[in-house]
């Protein structure tokens, strides 16, 4: 049993294991999504575990009804509690400064045999990240950090998936130009991988 | 089980990949290692705490007691606030500091009547209203204050029951 309608409905029969799997599927990609927003863990598990619950109590209560939708509405509570704690705190990925980014990236995960160049390179890369706004930003966010196909996201935010591309696109265009600008003007850092 | 479908769209090529150019497939290609930077600087046992908290909810299936945020109880008292002083300023206007009107004498309900003590009230409204400075008095300042509550609170109330659709989405499953 690892499809997803399987596991929901088994899920929704009251059975933890299937539960676990759907925690153990998307529970990181819900954190990854909370933590582009708030750079701290703590908070971003708080977020995570709230999401769940939310997640949970419906289900629990029977009001949710499969419908290949599940990713859309995981992901939409997702966005509403990043907002919301957004809002309450004030807290925003944007005011971080390059220094503490990169302290940031020394201390999630990055392995020793990955060089400088890299490493600069993923920290422009979060630098341009945060210049977005809130609507290149929203697209940015969840195709690659919540890993949702352009056909979830168009669901999701209700508008065409021709739409949802060429938001994308247009991202990625910013954050381009963002990296180029910074290499022009004598950063360290290149911008984007070399094709 | 990603949920990414097979999109029959012109700038999709290969399923769920946009056709993109090199320089920007690049960029999408780093958006992706760093999502997977974040996802694996998840703490450790996120997944058992989050498990751990939300199987009660599950299996309990009972609705959970949910209780209004914060802004709902601001709004809600300062509707109250100001409904209270709305009336105490009401009663003021009506009944207070001029002494006894010809309104409230005891007369004969003939139309000339009514009508003189009809001007006679607006008459001293007018006056009221007319004289904001008046020491010790102020009605007029505080109905332009409640005035103000009321258009504040009235935005509130618009901007609170505005529809967030995300968060109508949210439960309209």
């Amino acid at each position: 049993m690892d499809s997803l309608p399987e596991l929901l409905a088994a899920t929704a029969r009251g059975e933890d294991s299937a539960w676990r799997r759907l925690i153990e599927l998307y529970g990181r990609r819900v954190f990854a999504m909370a933590k582009a927003h708030c750079r701290r863990d703590e908070l971003a598990e708080e977020i995570t575990q709230s999401v769940f619950v939310t997640i949970a109590e419906k289900i629990g209560k029977g009001q949710y009804t499969e419908q290949g939708r599940f990713e859309a509405w995981l992901f939409r509570v997702t966005m509403n509690r990043v907002r919301d704690e957004v809002r309450r705190t004030g807290r925003q990925a944007g005011s971080v400064d390059p220094s503490v980014l990169s302290d940031f990236a020394g201390s999630s995960g990055r392995t020793e045999d990955v060089d400088e160049e890299r490493h600069a390179e993923m920290n422009l890369l979060r630098l341009a990240l945060n210049e977005l706004g809130t609507s290149d930003r929203e697209v940015i966010d969840l195709r690659h950090h919540a890993g949702l196909s352009f056909q979830t996201i168009a669901d999701l935010l209700g508008e065409p998936l021709g739409t949802i591309l060429a938001r994308h696109h247009r991202a990625l265009r910013k954050i381009r130009q963002f990296m180029e600008s910074r290499s022009d003007s004598g950063e360290p850092a290149r911008g984007g991988k070399e094709s | 089980m990603t949920g990414h479908r097979n999109d029959h769209h012109p700038a999709l090529q290969h399923g769920d990949r946009p056709d993109l150019p090199p320089e920007l497939a690049a960029i999408a290609a780093g958006l992706d290692d760093i999502a997977e930077q974040d996802r694996r600087s998840a703490p450790r046992g996120l997944e058992d705490r989050v498990y751990e908290r939300s199987r009660p909810v599950l299996s309990a299936g009972a609705p959970s007691l949910k209780f209004p945020s914060a802004r709902v109880w601001r709004v809600a008292a300062a509707v109250a606030i100001c409904g209270t002083a709305g009336l105490i300023g009401a009663y003021m206007v009506h009944t207070g500091g001029a002494g006894p009107s010809p309104a409230s004498e005891p007369v004969g309900w003939s139309d000339e009547t009514v009508l003189a003590a009809l001007q006679s009230l607006d008459a001293e409204a007018a006056a009221w209203m007319s004289t904001p400075e008046a020491p010790g008095i102020g009605v007029a300042g505080d109905l332009s204050n409640i005035e103000s509550q009321l258009a504040a609170v009235e935005v509130g109330l618009i901007d609170f029951w505005s529809p967030d659709p995300l968060a109508e989405e949210e439960d309209a499953l």
